[in-house]
C-alpha cells in the first residue's frame, strides 16, 4: 500500500487542461502532488478521455468546486457493482448532449472495499483499465473519481441511501436537486440532466 | 310432435332473449345517481373476519417490528428451515454473498463476531439471496466457498427473495439483529470501517454494539445504519 496522503490526487492520464485542474486541486493540499516525484502519467487512453483520480472527501469537495458554476451529476458506482456498470452507457449517452454545461462525476467505490488490495495508484489503474476494456467514451466533461475516505461523509453530504448505484444531481450551488436510488434508465437519466438545468 | 319440439325450443330460449334484452344498451354509469347513495353491502355475520391485508403480510419489517417466525429458507442440503427453529434466541441475519468483494471482505470480521457471540447464545445465519449465486440447486460453489473460507455460520438460501424482500435487504452485507422475543432490533451495516484501514480500536462496530445491548436487554445505541456493499440481485431481475 502506498502512503495515503489526505487530499492527494493520483493522476492516471489527462489532457493538459485537466492535468492543470488536478494539479491545482492537489496543490491546495500538497504542492508536491504533481511535482517531479509524482507517478509518471500513463499514456493517454482514447477509450476514456477523462481524468481518473483518487481523492479523499475534502479532495472531492475541491474537485466539485473546480467545475465552476456548473451543475453536476454524481453517479456512485464501482467496477464490482453489476447494475452500476450496466447503467453507465445510458448515463454517458444522456450526458453527451449537455456537453460541458453539466459536470459529470463517476464516483467510484472501488477503494471502499475491505482489504481491496488496491492503493490509490493501483486502484486508479484498475478503474482506468476497466473503462478502457469496455470502450466507454467519457468525454472531457466526465471525470472519474475514486473515493478514498469514510463513506459516511458521502452519505451525509449527498444524503445517500448506502447501496449503489445512486445518482445525485447538484445545482450550481452544490445543492442536491435530484436523485435516483438504484439503477436508472436512459429516460430517467435524461430527466436528471434536465433537472440539473433548472 | 315436430311443432311441439319447436314450441319447446322457443320456450326454452325465451329467458335467454329476455336476459339479453334487459342488458342496457349503454354501460351503467360508474357513479351512482346523485341523491341515491349506493346501498352499503350488508355485513354477513357468518362470513369469516377479514385477515390482515395481503400487502401487510409483504410489508418490510422495520426495527421494532416482530419478525414473522414462519419465514423459511433452504439450507445447503436443500432442507427447509424456518426462523421458528431458533425461537428464544438472539439471531443475527447477514445477507451474504460469495462473489461480492465487500461481503467477502467482511467475512473475517463476521467470523470473529460469530466466534465472540455464539458462546453467548447468538445464532449467526448467513442468507444468500443473490439470483446468480443460488440458481444452481446443488449450491456447489457456495459449499466450496464455505469449506475454503471455513465459514462458521449457518448458510441459508432465500430462493425466491421472500426473506430479502421482507427485511428490505439491499446489500451484501446487510445485517439484521432479532432479539430473543422475535423483535427486530437492528438493521444496517457491520461497522464504520468499510476499507479496514482504521486502527482496530477506532472502529465503531454497529453490530457488536447492537448485540451487546440486546443481550443486556437494552436498546441498541444505533438501531439503524446505512448498509454499504453490493446490491442484492433479485431473482428475476433484468440486471
Amino acid at each position: 500500500m502506498s502512503a495515503r496522503r489526505p487530499g492527494a490526487l493520483i493522476r492516471s492520464h489527462a489532457s493538459r487542461a485537466t492535468a492543470a485542474i488536478a494539479c491545482a486541486i492537489a496543490a491546495a493540499f500538497f504542492s508536491s502532488a504533481c511535482g517531479p516525484k509524482a507517478p509518471t502519467a500513463a499514456p493517454p487512453a482514447p477509450a476514456t478521455g477523462g481524468d481518473v483520480v483518487a481523492v479523499d472527501f475534502d479532495g472531492l469537495q475541491q474537485l466539485l468546486a473546480s467545475g465552476g458554476a456548473r451543475a453536476t451529476v454524481v453517479n456512485c458506482w464501482a467496477t464490482w457493482c453489476a447494475p452500476c456498470v450496466a447503467e453507465l452507457p445510458d448515463l454517458l449517452a444522456a450526458a453527451a448532449p449537455w456537453g460541458e454545461s453539466v459536470q459529470v462525476v463517476l464516483l467510484s467505490y472501488d477503494l471502499m472495499v475491505p482489504n481491496s488490495g488496491f492503493d490509490r495508484v493501483s486502484g486508479v489503474a484498475h478503474v482506468k483499465r476497466f473503462l478502457e476494456e469496455r470502450k466507454l467514451a467519457l468525454g472531457d466533461h466526465v471525470r472519474v473519481v475514486l473515493y478514498d475516505d469514510a463513506v459516511s461523509k458521502l452519505d451525509d453530504r449527498f444524503d445517500l441511501p448506502g447501496p449503489i448505484p445512486t445518482t445525485v444531481v447538484l445545482d450550481r450551488a452544490g445543492k442536491v436537486v435530484g436523485r435516483e436510488r438504484g439503477a436508472a434508465t436512459r429516460a430517467r437519466f435524461d430527466e436528471l440532466f434536465s433537472a440539473s438545468a433548472k | 310432435m315436430h311443432r311441439n319440439w319447436i314450441a319447446a325450443t322457443l320456450l326454452a330460449l325465451t329467458p335467454v332473449v329476455a336476459l339479453a334484452q334487459s342488458k342496457p344498451a349503454d354501460p351503467a354509469p360508474a357513479k351512482p345517481p346523485q341523491g341515491e347513495p349506493a346501498p352499503k353491502p350488508q355485513a354477513d355475520p357468518a362470513a369469516p373476519k377479514p385477515q390482515a391485508k395481503p400487502d401487510e403480510a409483504r410489508k418490510p419489517f422495520v426495527v421494532g417490528n416482530m419478525v414473522d417466525p414462519s419465514l423459511s429458507f433452504v439450507d445447503l442440503e436443500g432442507k427447509t428451515r424456518t426462523l421458528k427453529e431458533f425461537a428464544g434466541k438472539t439471531i443475527l441475519l447477514d445477507f451474504w454473498s460469495i462473489e461480492c468483494p465487500v461481503s467477502k471482505g467482511y467475512e473475517a470480521r463476521l467470523t470473529q463476531l460469530a466466534n465472540d457471540y455464539s458462546s453467548k447464545g447468538v445464532v449467526f445465519l448467513a442468507i444468500n439471496a443473490n439470483a446468480g449465486e443460488i440458481a444452481d440447486d446443488t449450491y456447489a460453489k457456495i459449499k466450496d466457498y464455505v469449506k475454503k473460507e471455513k465459514v462458521p455460520y449457518t448458510i441459508l438460501i432465500d430462493k425466491k427473495n421472500v426473506v430479502a424482500d421482507r427485511f428490505d435487504a439491499q446489500t451484501t452485507p446487510h445485517i439484521f439483529v432479532i432479539d430473543d422475543k422475535g423483535k427486530l432490533r437492528y438493521a444496517g451495516g457491520v461497522d464504520d470501517d468499510e476499507t479496514f484501514k482504521k486502527d482496530a480500536k477506532a472502529v465503531k462496530s454497529f453490530v457488536r454494539d447492537a448485540l451487546d445491548a440486546v443481550l443486556a436487554g437494552k436498546e441498541p445505541p444505533q438501531a439503524t445504519t446505512k448498509p454499504h456493499g453490493c446490491s442484492i440481485k433479485r431473482v428475476g431481475a433484468k440486471s
